[in-house]
């Protein structure tokens, strides 16, 4: 194997500088097994305790469940309510990715994340709040006539086992047959659509 | 096997000076797919980003906790502060594609990254993820030392000459070993599920109507090749992480990995993370391989630009030494 000497560098300090690398690479090496293998055992949980304000603060942190351990099992989409100051009523739809074209859905994918991955999910409360007070900026298109409630609505349907009901690809399921829950009811104040 | 033999191979394989070619190529096809990214980022850039965002910074702080890289923390979270951290990015995510002040734009790209991603963590793939992660040990690799405008400028000023010197390859290893680490991780959570083992994982992928892109008509509306299909991908990333490391098979490995992407990047709507994957299966690439592949290419076709790359062939580089 070709090793060339290191230029300028006067023995002693690459010495140090070696050993320095050498400590570099084995902590790293640690922080990146404990953050990304998965499963939880004394040994790791225990270093965890030790890398994880580390490997946060950072941005070493991961999670590497693509579609696993099982694949999303429904098409789901959220909407909200909105009543406006004078009683009426209108739907705000978020942005959903079957009803867009090639280019749009490359680039707003993230909108669906948000939305469909995130915001559905009761473990992600803590950003209902400024969900809704963010449709509500958008629904404001009368200052006269401001929205008063934004209710936040989920749809779903659960894609069944194939071994009993298999469906076609691109086959779409009729509306009638999605679940509605209503899960979070805001209300508007005045400095929420300034 | 004795410790001094561990130890010799643990030597030999982060510190056993390498060419440079793999990891300068590997960083002008990461930075090129950071720059996509950065791209895309900019539909809806205010909802996430901006004074107005989506998540309030308070909220975003409340979730991610106080502490972290994050320059939003410093310059505030108005349109400006948002707009001046992008930009930063923007302009440090192409330095490090040309390999201008490769070091320092890496780092500059890290940070502002980081700083988005903390910004809004809702809206984070495993795409971001492998940016983020990537990103990180590329600050500490010597990518730019070829096929870079700073070795032009080295060459120009003549602080430099002849071919790039062979550089300790510890940070592409660490690189290597978080590559590793994502398919084992993702192949340990699947292995766990039902619908990965009875092989109808992909009849479920492709029945998600906000994934879908191009058709696949036959094969997905058959049980067989959809099962055929899971177990193969299943396959294909317990490989990425195991058999890749044999070198008689690194290579078919990488080239099954990049069908795969290939085919879940035409089948599904999943914006840059494929692109992400391929280009990280790049910095697999043996060193030698890679400078091997390299050296032919410009002998065969004299392709590459003169004034910015002068790779010497392995063997006579080994002659010369």
């Amino acid at each position: 194997m070709n090793i060339l000497p290191m230029k300028n560098v006067p023995p002693a300090a690459t010495n140090w500088r070696l050993i320095g690398i050498k400590c570099f690479v084995i902590f790293h090496i640690i922080v990146l097994v404990c953050c990304g293998v998965p499963g939880s055992f004394p040994l790791k949980d225990r270093l965890l305790q030790v890398l994880n304000p580390y490997a946060l603060r950072v941005g070493l942190w991961q999670y590497w469940n693509m579609f696993a351990p099982e694949p999303f099992s429904l098409n789901a989409y959220l909407e909200a309510e909105i009543e406006f100051a004078d009683g009426t009523k209108s739907v705000w739809s978020f942005p959903q990715m079957s009803k867009m074209g090639y280019f749009e859905k490359m680039c707003s994918e993230r909108y669906r994340k948000w939305a469909v991955d995130e915001i559905r999910l009761d473990e992600k409360s803590l950003f209902w709040a400024d969900t809704a007070r963010y449709v509500a900026r958008k629904a404001q298109t009368d200052p006269s006539n401001p929205p008063h409630i934004v209710s936040l609505r989920r749809h779903w349907h659960v894609i069944e086992d194939p071994n009993l009901a298999f469906v076609p690809v691109g086959s779409r399921v009729l509306a009638s047959r999605f679940q509605t829950y209503r899960f979070y009811r805001y209300e508007v104040h005045a400095e929420d659509v300034l | 096997m004795t410790l001094q033999a561990i130890r010799n191979a643990w030597n030999d394989f982060f510190f056993t000076k390498q060419p440079v070619t793999g990891i300068a190529i590997f960083r002008i096809c990461f930075g090129l797919v950071l720059i996509l990214n950065a791209l895309f980022l900019l539909a809806g850039f205010s909802d996430w980003f901006g004074s107005h965002a989506i998540v309030q910074y308070s909220t975003a702080l409340t979730f991610t906790g106080t502490g972290r890289i994050n320059l939003f923390s410093i310059l505030g979270a108005s349109d400006s502060s948002a707009y001046l951290i992008y930009g930063t990015h923007l302009i440090a995510i192409v330095g490090l594609t040309l390999g201008l002040w490769t070091r320092s734009s890496a780092v500059v790209a890290f940070i502002t990254l980081v700083s988005l991603h903390h910004r809004d963590p809702l809206i984070l793939n495993s795409g971001d993820t492998a940016m983020r992660v990537i990103l990180f040990l590329l600050m500490f690799s010597r990518a730019g030392d070829a096929f870079s405008l700073d070795r032009w400028r080295a060459l120009k000023a003549g602080t430099t000459t002849g071919p790039p010197a062979f550089q300790m390859p510890w940070a592409q290893r660490l690189m290597q070993i978080q590559i590793c680490i994502i398919y084992f991780s993702t192949a340990c959570f699947k292995l766990q599920g039902e619908a990965w083992t009875n092989g109808t994982a992909v009849y479920y992928t492709t029945r998600l109507w906000d994934f879908e892109r191009f058709p696949v008509p036959f094969l997905n509306d058959s049980l067989v090749a959809i099962r055929l299909m899971t177990w193969a991908s299943l396959a294909i990333e317990c490989a990425l992480c195991s058999c890749v490391w044999v070198k008689e098979w690194r290579n078919t490995v990488l080239i099954l990995g990049v069908l795969l992407h290939l085919s879940i990047e035409y089948s599904m709507n999943i914006p840059i993370f494929q692109w992400v994957m391929m280009s990280l299966l790049v910095a697999m690439v043996a060193p030698q391989d890679m400078d091997r592949w390299v050296a032919g290419l410009q002998g065969r076709w004299h392709a590459l630009p003169a004034p910015l790359e002068q790779p010497v062939p392995v063997s006579r580089r080994r002659k010369a030494a």
